[in-house]
């Protein structure tokens, strides 16, 4: 019934119709009713007091004298004249009786006797009512003296045939005026919702530009211009769409030619970056070669100060090769494809300061590294990452001893923080903006020789990750560089 | 030992000179063949162009193949060198002047034997020899000058 419902207005309308018309009517039926009931019994009661009064009345100078006969003529008349008279009337008499002061019947209409007054006046009530019948009893008075009663039995059927008459008629009435209450209804509720079924029709169209609701063009009302509305959103939304397509067409042409632009680009540049690992390069291994070559094949000719210039141009050699190798890693960490996956960061450091130690076999170092450091993100990027600053902690910490390495990590705000620890020579934290800029040292190059572009590196690699690197020092005391990498999506 | 030849593909002449430098002096006495680019390299192997009627049954010993080489680049080399049935398994030792990993990869897959840093290292050039099994027979003892 439910889902029967639910599947047209027209039918809940109508539903609610019937329920409302059947309810109302009802109501308004057995209002109706019990009201005349009410208002025609109260005509009725006051009605049978008065006709006994009359003929108590009527018939007091008979009975004074003892006309029995009178008497009886006259109830008999009463009777029959009640009868022939008040045919269609709500009551007939169906026994009148009188009693002398004695309690003798001094006359009734019923041959019987007299079933309503008992001798003696036993009848105290002056009224009782059956369900087809009521009772009234009178006193009759003669000079100021009551000489006797008249009781009649007043037989009330034809009201109550009158009643049903009526309430027929009535159920038949409101019966007809339900169903055209309804019929009307429905025809209402048709008209309503039969114009909604062909805009429903039309909406699966909006956006195609394709709606033209011509029925409804000639209405002014609510659904002329619903339909209308319809129409002008179907054009344009079908007008926004082609100029979307339109821009999304040119965004994709835009994009295509900016994708290309820059492969072009990547491409451009990674040739520039071979060529400059190749012939950037060929010119300083003839430097160093030739330098390297004169020193051992002609040392013997060359005095302390040229052999000392020599080696000077071999280490300029050397340094620049090794800042063409650091400044093409830096490129290369920011170009390189990245794959992610489960990285074992104290495997991979357990291995770099194993070589450390084996290069500097007679230093001493007390190297701590944490087990089971997880990360998640590219292995070669996070060598490399690990590779440049715990040979930072090595180089910083080559004039302590021993050099203190820690590698470990905490929770902090649901994120685990890896961190580098040592005891080395540490920087000022005044300098701490150019910590991790290219080409930015803080310390001088016969201090601890170096590049300036492995911090960079480093920081490039955790910012590819998605994650943070921050560092803390003092100078003398050492250093500790804290990064945090995003976790694997779960 | 004249047939004992070491086959250096090198474009740079310095680089050349280098490594001649370095293998004479750790006692390498076997003749070494310099050519300056890809296309020499070949028509060397194979008896072609400038090296027209060139006996091509004596091959070189050891090939050190620079990867950067003007006409035809030293991964080409390597490739006709591993096509051709005359120097299918002529031992061929990259010199390398970067870190580039595609460089190493490419060429492994090509089928390089080793790789040395250039210009010649003679430490690693040492080990790729010994890998390759010819240590001994590269070796001169006793330099004769």
């Amino acid at each position: 019934m439910r889902r029967w419902l639910s599947r047209s207005f027209f039918r809940q309308v109508s539903v609610v119709l019937l329920v409302f018309s059947v309810i109302s009517v009802s109501a308004y039926a057995i209002h109706n009713y019990y009201e005349l009931r009410r208002q025609w019994n109260d005509a009725i009661q006051s009605q049978a007091s008065d006709v006994t009064n009359l003929i108590a009345l009527i018939v007091a100078d008979d009975l004074r004298y003892g006309k029995t006969f009178s008497l009886w003529n006259k109830l008999k008349s009463f009777q029959e004249k009640g009868e022939h008279n008040q045919k269609g009337a709500l009551f007939r008499f169906r026994e009148i009786t009188v009693l002398d002061s004695l309690g003798t019947t001094a006359g009734s209409t019923n041959p019987a006797g007299h079933p309503l007054l008992q001798p003696y006046g036993a009848v105290t009530a002056t009224q009782t009512d059956g369900a087809d019948s009521i009772s009234r009893i009178a006193p009759i008075e003669f000079g100021g003296e009551k000489i006797g009663s008249v009781a009649i039995l007043f037989d009330i059927t034809p009201f109550k045939k009158f009643l049903w008459v009526h309430l027929r008629d009535l159920g038949v009435y409101l019966f007809a005026v339900t169903v055209a209450s309804v019929a009307i209804g429905l025809v209402l509720a048709g008209w309503i919702t039969y114009p909604l079924s062909s805009i429903q029709d039309a909406l699966p169209l909006m956006g195609s530009g394709n709606i033209f609701l011509s029925s409804f063009d000639q209405r002014q009302d609510e659904y002329g211009r619903l339909a209308r509305a319809i129409e002008s959103a179907d054009k344009r939304i079908h007008d926004d769409a082609m100029q979307i397509r339109m821009h999304r067409d040119t965004l994709e042409e835009t994009v295509r030619l900016r994708t290309n632009e820059l492969a072009a680009s990547n491409k451009e540049l990674e040739a520039f970056s071979y060529s400059v690992s190749h012939d950037l390069r060929a010119p300083l291994r003839a430097i160093d070669g030739f330098s390297q070559a004169l020193i051992e094949d002609y040392g013997n000719k060359l005095d302390e100060t040229a052999a000392f210039y020599l080696q000077r141009v071999r280490s300029g050699a050397q340094k620049m090769g090794s800042l063409i190798d650091d400044l093409l890693q830096l490129s290369r960490v920011t170009r390189i494809e990245m794959k992610y996956a489960k990285a074992d960061l104290s495997a991979m450091a357990e291995k770099i300061t194993h070589d450390f130690m084996t290069e500097e076999p007679g230093r001493e170092a007390r190297i701590t590294i944490a087990p089971s450091l997880i990360a998640y993100g590219d292995a070669g990027l996070l060598q490399i990452m690990l590779q440049n600053l715990l040979s930072n902690a090595w180089k910083y910490t080559g004039k302590k001893s021993p050099s203190v390495i820690e590698f470990g990590s905490f929770a902090q705000n649901d994120e685990q923080v890896f961190f580098i620890r040592d005891n080395g020579a540490g920087f000022d934290m005044r300098y701490i903006s150019k910590l991790f800029g290219a080409f930015q040292r803080l310390h001088t190059e016969e201090e601890f020789p170096g590049t300036g572009i492995g911090l960079a590196t480093v920081q490039r690699i955790v910012n590819r990750h998605g994650g943070r690197i921050w560092a803390e020092g003092k100078p003398g005391e050492g250093s500790c560089f804290y990064f945090v990498l995003p976790q694997a999506a779960a | 030992m004249s047939s004992k030849i070491i086959l250096l593909v090198e474009d740079n002449p310095d680089d050349r000179i280098l490594t001649v430098r370095a293998l004479k002096q750790h006692n390498i006495s076997n003749q070494i063949q310099e050519v300056k680019d890809g296309q020499e390299a070949l028509d060397y192997l194979f008896g072609e162009g400038e090296y027209a009627g060139r006996d091509t049954s004596i091959q070189p010993q050891i090939i050190l193949l620079d990867l950067k080489l003007p006409r035809v680049d030293g991964l080409e080399v390597l490739q006709r060198i591993r096509a051709d049935s005359r120097t299918r398994r002529l031992p061929v030792v990259i010199l390398t002047s970067s870190n580039e990993q595609q460089d190493r990869v490419s060429s492994y897959d090509l089928g390089a034997n080793s790789y040395v840093r250039k210009p010649v290292d003679f430490n690693e050039f040492i080990e790729a020899a010994r890998q390759l099994g010819m240590y001994w027979l590269m070796l001169n003892e006793a330099p004769d000058d």
